[in-house]
């Protein structure tokens, strides 16, 4: 297997099959965060061929001051939150909002009741209704097994807020799910 | 002793068996978040991106030539303009000028760095 600084100076001689290996390596990666910042899938689909092809873009500049799926994930995000922006969603400062975590968990979405036989496909949905900032914080933890500080790269967030996103995340769903799991008590 | 928040989710990551409504809520979002997004990319994600980046190479060298061609035709009309009228740079607005060509020098230069740090430096941090 090519390591990295082989398979960048590979691309940037103009090797296409060796920037094909690199979007098999990290696709995985991409999907996940453009998946849970953006949701319809052609967009998903669009956002994460446009990422690669910025990669390709910049590739020439990347000085290896980080690791390379890092790097991938920076440009992912910023991506991501651009087209949130051009689609003018509505993106930061919720996560700031004492009020946001009451609405949060005082909140009732008939969408919550349809998929409650399937515990972990509720949680998901619950997810998707966090900020960006708490969605992007979870995947990276849980799913991709990234650390603070790579998360904090790829977020350009400082490691005690990656920390502190990822602990008050993971606290309002549990608020959620025991509210969830008290009305099915009751039932 | 009842554990805070933090300490539950610290413990539960770690694999920890604790029994409690909170401990419950948090191993079932732990279970979760672990599951990979449903979303897929297609077996032929890579090659539809190779695909666009040698359509767009053709593209990026007919600019090339573009660019060449409009360099060479602002030259070549410079040339014939100082040819055909004589052009006397010692003479006018120039002579005026020529008292300055050690500032016009350093705005040169100056221009010319401010481009080779972005380049090198600024936008790398920006992309």
């Amino acid at each position: 297997m090519m390591d990295d600084r082989a398979l960048v100076s590979a691309i940037v001689g103009g090797d296409l099959k060796a920037f094909k290996l690199l979007i098999k390596q990290h696709e995985r990666l991409v999907a996940h965060m453009v998946s849970r910042l953006i949701d319809r899938d052609e967009d998903r689909e669009e956002l994460c061929q446009d990422v690669f092809l910025k990669v390709y873009e910049k590739i020439a500049e990347f000085n290896f001051q980080s690791k390379l799926s890092t790097w991938i994930g920076t440009i992912a995000y910023r991506q991501g939150i651009n087209h949130l922006r051009k689609k003018k969603i509505e993106l930061s400062d919720i996560a700031e909002e004492d009020s946001f975590e009451a609405r949060f968990i005082a909140s009732e979405n008939p969408e919550e009741e349809l998929a409650d036989n399937d515990m972990d496909e509720w949680v998901m949905k619950m997810v998707d209704q966090l900020p960006v900032q708490y969605k992007t914080v979870l995947t990276l933890y849980h799913v991709d097994g990234m650390s603070y500080p790579e998360i904090g790269n790829i977020t350009g967030m400082p490691e005690g807020t990656v920390k502190n996103y990822l602990f008050r995340a993971r606290n309002l769903l549990k608020e959620k799910v025991k509210k969830h799991l008290g009305k099915e008590e009751m039932l | 002793m009842k554990l805070t928040d933090e300490e539950l989710q610290n413990q539960i990551e770690k694999g920890h068996a604790i029994e409690g409504e909170d401990a419950s809520a948090y191993k079932k979002i732990f279970s979760a978040l672990k599951k990979e997004p449903s979303f897929v990319l297609p077996a032929s994600f890579s090659d539809a991106i190779v695909k666009r980046i040698e359509m767009e190479k053709p593209q990026a060298s007919t600019d090339n030539l573009w660019l060449g061609l409009g360099i060479s035709g602002f030259v070549l009309a410079a040339i014939i303009t100082i040819v055909l009228t004589r052009f006397n740079p010692g003479a006018g607005a120039f002579k005026f000028l020529s008292g300055y060509a050690g500032l016009f020098a350093f705005g040169i230069v100056f221009i010319l760095l401010l481009n080779f740090f972005d380049k090198k430096f600024i936008r790398p941090l920006a992309s």
